[in-house]
């Protein structure tokens, strides 16, 4: 999936290896300042839920390990973060720390089950601890306010400084500086030896037992990593909108920030977040369109992408790419190191 | 008190048939594909309008249409898998699951566009209607009628499975696909006919359940986790495994309903977690 | 003569079915030792209950004077054994170069590291490009392992089992699925490797165990039937009774 092997990168220079990814990042928030001002709400939406997408990836694209409950981590995230501005701990940043935390924590105590249990006992188990903690919240009305949702939060301005505006202006750079130093650690762990370790076992789990590695324990971390990076991303959602929805929680979302993995093309750190894009892009433009229209639709492209398009938006435009360069093709292949020479002599 | 408790376990026993029903044929082609087929419960949906077009528009009687349900879902599914699953078997699950949940979007929104969200109305004929004492308890006569058609369709899946001649191809297919393709068994179609024959017991157990279920559009969504939990449960592949998941997974929900709404689905769910803990391949599932 | 590794009525039933019988079983360091058999003898049953793959029903086995009879396969890996499979088991996605950097790595204690690139760990990269360069991979290290030759992927296998500097190495059939000219090959490899390694393998062709092993067993029905030199071996008429009417299909 990600046939650019990262110690064959190792010896580009910093700025040439991600100069491209950094200027894309300034233009993105730049161009949405500029030029669609009336879509911050918008955009946020899009950064909170890539993140989302990006952490499932983590375990679905990149250790090979398909949750369908991922929704409970965004869930904990948006819940704890609503819940301390709702009771006067409105500061976000501290709320956004403390979120993840809660979500790492829950992460740690179920990761032990899910890793005990193999595919399909696994996703029950996943789907199993997101329903639980759904109906929990469910019937916890008098802290969570049931379906009704969380309401009555007040956040305070982002360091002391930025007021959320009614524009959503501080809201959209608020999470997309979030969902940035996100992105910079996830590319982090994917280019370490252990996202290495994690590809590894989604490609074979034996051979990993095999060379020696603890495959439960790897994967614990994994899901662990997924949990904070999710709660993050729902604690997000919470302080920009400043309620929290019970669908935060639900099967419905664990199965759409799936589909948006798939659109995006999982096992790419631009999958989720491209996936988010296009999905919440295309509902926001369609909703006017008839429910069942969209249901359809959905579904459709669902099949369409996974017949014809596995490896989603991304997948199709590196084999546009390819079909289109063969030689670009060719010179990654030689730019990447052959021999020990070449290796050990750049540095 | 006692009576009761009875009545909500036979009736439990009665909804677990309908879930055993729906649920085996999953079992069954899941096991020997190790395909994760998310839009099996469309398939009982099927059946369940299939029945309601048939008595409402052509005034069948109910008991004409459980046939007709079986056999057009059975149908319908071989075109499916022969079209569209069979290219996904070698696929990683995230792929099966999407495609799957993509299917059942596509089936509950052309479902509600042609009959609307609104439920299905069922009519009974007289004699499956009302009440009968049964060794002093009172059960209802359609309930005791899903006890009965459960029972005998699981012995007849038993023994077509255990005595048959398609049946050892089966379970040589469950076991070991590359083995039983090396015994010179045609797996493909062995699984096509087992995929059909399942679908179709969906398709009886959505006209069935009609009346228990209900039948909307947002039927396959609705049940789809408690099929899983009687598959996962029950463990992949056992007919035993799933009648026993079934029932268990029955009267706890409908216990639950009864005498603890308040917790509703959470024990359910959490029994299915503790019981895939203590054995991660199901109640009588095989260790693979 | 010191031992690496040995077993002591290791044993495996599956139900009343007998895979392995009371097998005692020894292989003096730096071992080059052959283990043969028909089909259905319980070879590779043999390697699986030496890795932990597979628990053994009774018995113990003794890894370099260390009790390893109940350790996880991972554990038995961090004290010296490591494996090859007979059927290729890779990462077909990831890179031969990947994929030894993954086992160098893991040996080196990193793959719970998230905070410093892979390409930071210059010791890693540098001693996984080693044994690819030994190993004639070099070429090709930074190719997906699925695109790779068949014959190139049998050595992938050794690469990444010589990345963990195995005390004892398993090499069940290295050579299986490739040509028999190019098999010959393989083994040159393999006998290139250091003399402190000791070597256990699963090989049909007798030509190559006469010319690599110093030592056969062979193992019929799950128990050991004899065990001398290959030339002793192929001379013991019970061995030839047994053995060499299946070796023909192999040849």
């Amino acid at each position: 999936m990600t046939p650019s092997c990262p110690p064959s990168t190792a010896e580009a220079g910093w700025l040439r290896r991600r100069g491209g990814e950094i200027a894309l990042w300034l233009a993105v928030p730049l161009a949405v300042a500029l030029f669609l001002p009336e879509y911050y709400l918008l955009a946020t939406h899009v950064a909170a839920l890539g993140l989302f997408a990006l952490s499932l990836d983590l375990l679905v694209g990149y250790a090979g390990l398909l949750s369908l409950g991922h929704a409970m981590f965004f869930g904990i995230g948006a819940y704890t973060a609503g819940l301390l501005a709702v009771h006067g701990w409105g500061e976000p940043i501290s709320g956004l720390l403390i979120a993840a935390l809660v979500a790492g924590l829950v992460g740690f105590i179920t990761s032990f089950a899910v890793v005990r249990v193999q595919h399909l006992a696994q996703l029950m188990v996943t789907l199993g601890f997101g329903l639980l903690v759904f109906e929990a919240a469910n019937r916890a009305r008098w802290l969570t306010g049931g379906d009704d949702g969380l309401q009555g939060m007040v956040v305070s301005p982002v360091l002391g400084l930025f007021e959320f505006d009614l524009f959503g202006q501080t809201a959209f750079f608020y999470t997309f500086v979030v969902l940035a130093l996100c992105f910079i650690v996830a590319t982090r762990v994917i280019d370490s030896p252990f996202g290495l370790t994690l590809e590894g076992l989604r490609e074979n789990p034996k051979r990993m037992a095999a060379i020696g590695t603890p495959t439960a324990a790897r994967l614990r971390q994994a899901y662990v990593f997924a949990a904070v990076f999710a709660g993050i991303a729902g604690a997000l959602m919470a302080q920009t909108s400043q309620f929290v929805a019970l669908e935060t929680l639900s099967f419905g979302l664990s199965a759409e920030v799936l589909i948006m993995l798939l659109l995006g093309g999982a096992g790419h750190r631009y999958g989720g977040l491209v996936g988010a894009a296009v999905f919440v892009i295309a509902r926001d433009l369609l909703s006017d369109l008839n429910p069942q229209y969209w249901q359809f639709g959905v579904g459709g492209v669902m099949v369409l992408v996974v017949l014809f398009a596995p490896g989603g938006v991304l997948g199709i435009l590196r084999s546009l790419r390819q079909r289109l360069l063969p030689v670009a093709r060719t010179s990654t292949a030689k730019a990447a190191p052959a021999t020990p020479a070449t290796k050990g002599g750049a540095a | 008190m006692l009576a009761i408790l009875l009545t909500v376990l036979f009736d439990g026993l009665a909804y677990g048939m309908l879930l055993f029903l729906i649920s085996i044929g999953l079992s069954v082609t899941m096991g020997m594909m190790g395909f994760v087929n998310l839009a099996h419960g469309a398939f009982a949906m099927f059946g369940g309008y299939v029945a309601t077009t048939l008595m409402q528009r052509a005034g069948v009687p109910f008991l004409v249409t459980l046939p007709v349900a079986f056999a057009l879902v059975a149908l319908a599914s071989i075109v499916v898998e022969r079209l569209l699953y069979q290219r996904l078997y070698r696929r990683g699950p995230l792929d099966q699951v999407l495609f799957t949940v993509g299917l059942t979007f596509m089936s509950v929104a052309g479902i509600t566009w042609f009959y609307g969200p609104s439920q299905q109305p069922v009519v009974l004929p007289a004699f499956l209607q009302g009440q009968v004492s049964l060794f002093g308890l009172e059960v209802g006569i359609f309930r005791l009628f899903l006890v009965a058609v459960g029972l005998l369709v699981a012995a007849a899946v038993v023994l077509g499975v255990e005595r048959t001649r398609f049946g050892a191809k089966i379970r040589a297919a469950v076991d070991n696909p590359v083995m039983a393709t090396g015994l010179g068994i045609n797996v493909g179609g062995v699984f096509a006919l087992t995929f059909a024959i399942g679908s179709g017991l969906a398709g009886l157990g959505g006209a069935l359940g009609i009346q228990i279920l209900g039948l909307t559009p947002a039927f396959p969504l609705k049940y789809l986790v408690l099929f899983l939990i009687v598959v996962s449960v029950g463990g992949l592949g056992s007919v035993g495994g799933a009648l026993l998941a079934a029932c268990v997974v029955g009267v706890i929900d409908m216990m639950t309903k009864y005498f603890l709404p308040e917790i509703g689905s959470f024990i359910i769910y959490a029994v299915m977690v503790a019981l895939l803990m203590w054995r991660p391949h199901g109640l009588l599932g095989k260790k693979s | 003569m010191s031992i690496a590794l040995t077993t002591a009525g290791l044993s495996k039933n599956y139900g009343a079915l007998q895979v392995t019988r009371a097998v005692d079983f020894s292989l003096p360091v730096g071992a080059r030792h052959a283990l043969i058999g028909p089909n259905g003898a319980g070879k590779t049953t043999f390697i699986n209950l030496l890795t932990g793959t597979v628990p053994a029903t009774s018995g113990s086995i003794t890894l370099l004077g260390e009790d390893i009879t109940g350790q996880r396969p991972d554990q038995r890996v961090k004290r010296g054994l490591a494996r090859t499979f007979q059927v290729t088991s890779l990462f077909p996605e990831l890179t031969p170069m990947q994929s030894v950097t993954l086992a160098v790595c893991e040996r080196l204690g990193l793959t719970a590291r998230w905070y410093k690139r892979t390409g930071e760990h210059r010791a890693a990269l540098d001693e996984a490009a080693e044994i690819l360069a030994r190993l004639h991979l070099g070429h090709v290290g930074h190719l997906l392992t699925r695109t790779l030759p068949y014959g190139q992927q049998r050595i992938v296998e050794v690469a990444v089992a010589l990345a963990l500097r195995p005390r004892v190495l398993l090499l069940d059939e290295p050579a299986a699925g490739i040509p028999s000219g190019e098999s010959a090959e393989l083994f040159e490899v393999i006998a290139e490797l250091p003399e402190d390694i000791s070597l256990l393998f699963i090989e049909h062709d007798m030509h190559l165990v006469s010319r690599f092993a110093s030592r056969v067993t062979v193992l019929v029905a799950g128990g050991i039937l004899a065990e001398g030199t290959p030339a002793e071996i192929m001379a013991n008429p019970e061995v030839r009774t047994v053995y060499l009417g299946n070796s023909e299909g192999h040849a």
